[in-house]
């Protein structure tokens, strides 16, 4: 049996964490969630520094767009600069859908930027598009 | 018509003094330059960077505990007693959020709305005022009783009031609060002994709606975005330093006289 696939959540609200967690849940795909509350703390988890130094290599990065300090844009520029992580896909998530927001992510080589749903069958659509896109293949990297 | 930042015009005007008070509003400011009164555009973010910003913390952080709100309660209802119990814990500090962004909003609107209204008054005065309001303890204040200056006092206030807020919040220890004259004003400052804000993030915390801390900190980055504004409706600006001894946080807020800088 395969390893679920592993998904970096970098989310600072406690409840858009749960909610993301619950979207795989009712979608019925099993995977692994891991959560860091900032842009610092998800690049310091990518780079594995010393307080994450056995982290594993995530199959995909769900961002947060508004996060505090390093911003989810700042640190999706720093993750799509370095030779190391720019192969690790990056899904951006905001709660505006503002087409700016999203052209600055597509501008910055996001894989993709989603407005977070509003509604269960939304979250659920959301959850089952990005297995089928960045999980359904990743297994174990 | 070309004009370079020293052009004069004269033009007829229908109601002198609403535009004054709308030119005011918008951060131009009158200055006395070779002996006559010119305006003065605005120092610091303007009123459009200012309005996007406040978009952004409409449509992102008011938006955004709404919208867990709604999805957990939908969750309810379709599941009934098998919500994640630590999902359900989140509701009081979702609904709390929602509440703050509201209030802090509607607080930091009202100050952008204030047209200033400049007198000279005795800065000592406008810092204690901020100190009974705020009933702060944890203050050590130092500021002459002679040093006067041309200030809006509601505004200045309000800006001192939520430096107090942040050092209490951020450095429990005590902070202080001094004033001095310089040949352009007087600069305000407030010091406390806290984690302070690394340089990077210094100039974009300025910004409305821009944070270093997590929810679990109350507050939605409008505080030093209120100083910015007091200080640029002044024709001054704020500064953020680290303390002497490079630990702790400073705010400097300058602000020229009369806000003819």
């Amino acid at each position: 049996m395969s390893t679920p696939p592993r998904i970096l959540l970098v989310e600072d609200s406690e409840a858009d964490a749960h909610l993301a967690r619950s979207a795989f849940a009712l979608a019925d795909i099993a995977c692994e969630i891991d959560v860091v509350r900032d842009g610092e703390e998800a690049l310091a988890y990518l780079t594995r520094d010393s307080l994450h130094g056995d982290a594993p290599r995530p199959a995909l990065v769900l961002m947060d767009l508004r996060l505090p300090g390093c911003t989810g844009l700042e640190a999706l520029v720093e993750i799509k600069a370095s030779e190391e992580l720019r192969a690790i896909p990056v899904v951006m998530l905001s709660t505006s859908g503002d087409p700016h927001d999203a052209a600055a992510c597509y501008g910055a080589r996001a894989n993709a930027y989603i407005a977070k749903p509003h509604d269960l069958d939304g979250l659920v659509a959301m959850a089952r598009s990005i297995h089928t896109l960045w999980l359904s293949a990743a297994g174990d990297i | 018509m070309a004009m370079t930042s020293s052009s004069s015009i004269s033009v007829g005007i229908d109601d002198a003094g609403r535009l004054h008070d709308d030119l005011a509003w918008l951060g131009w400011r009158e200055v006395e330059r070779d002996g006559a009164i010119v305006l003065a555009p605005p120092t610091g973010a303007g009123p459009r960077e200012v309005g996007e910003d406040l978009r952004t913390l409409i449509s992102h952080d008011m938006a955004s505990p709404v919208r867990a709100l709604t999805l957990i309660a939908s969750l309810i209802e379709a599941k009934g007693a098998d919500v994640d119990s630590a999902l359900l814990a989140t509701v009081p500090g979702e609904a709390e959020r929602v509440m703050l962004v509201t209030r802090r909003f509607s607080e930091f609107m009202k100050l952008l709305l204030r047209v200033p209204r400049f007198v000279e008054r005795p800065l000592a005065d406008v810092v204690a005022a901020a100190v009974r309001a705020r009933r702060d303890r944890d203050v050590e204040v130092d500021v002459a009783e002679g040093l006067t200056t041309r200030l809006d006092e509601v505004l200045v206030e309000s800006a001192v009031s939520e430096l107090l807020d942040n050092a209490r919040l951020h450095a429990p220890g005590g902070h202080r609060v001094t004033a001095r004259a310089e040949a352009d004003g007087v600069v305000l400052e407030v010091a406390d002994a806290g984690p302070g804000i690394p340089a990077e993030y210094r100039e974009a915390m300025l910004r409305a709606g821009r944070r270093l801390c997590h929810d679990d900190v109350p507050g939605c980055g409008l505080g030093l975005a209120v100083c910015a504004h007091v200080a640029a409706c002044h024709g001054g600006r704020v500064e953020i330093s680290a303390g002497a001894d490079g630990a702790g946080c400073t705010v400097r807020m300058r602000l020229a006289n009369g806000g003819a800088a």
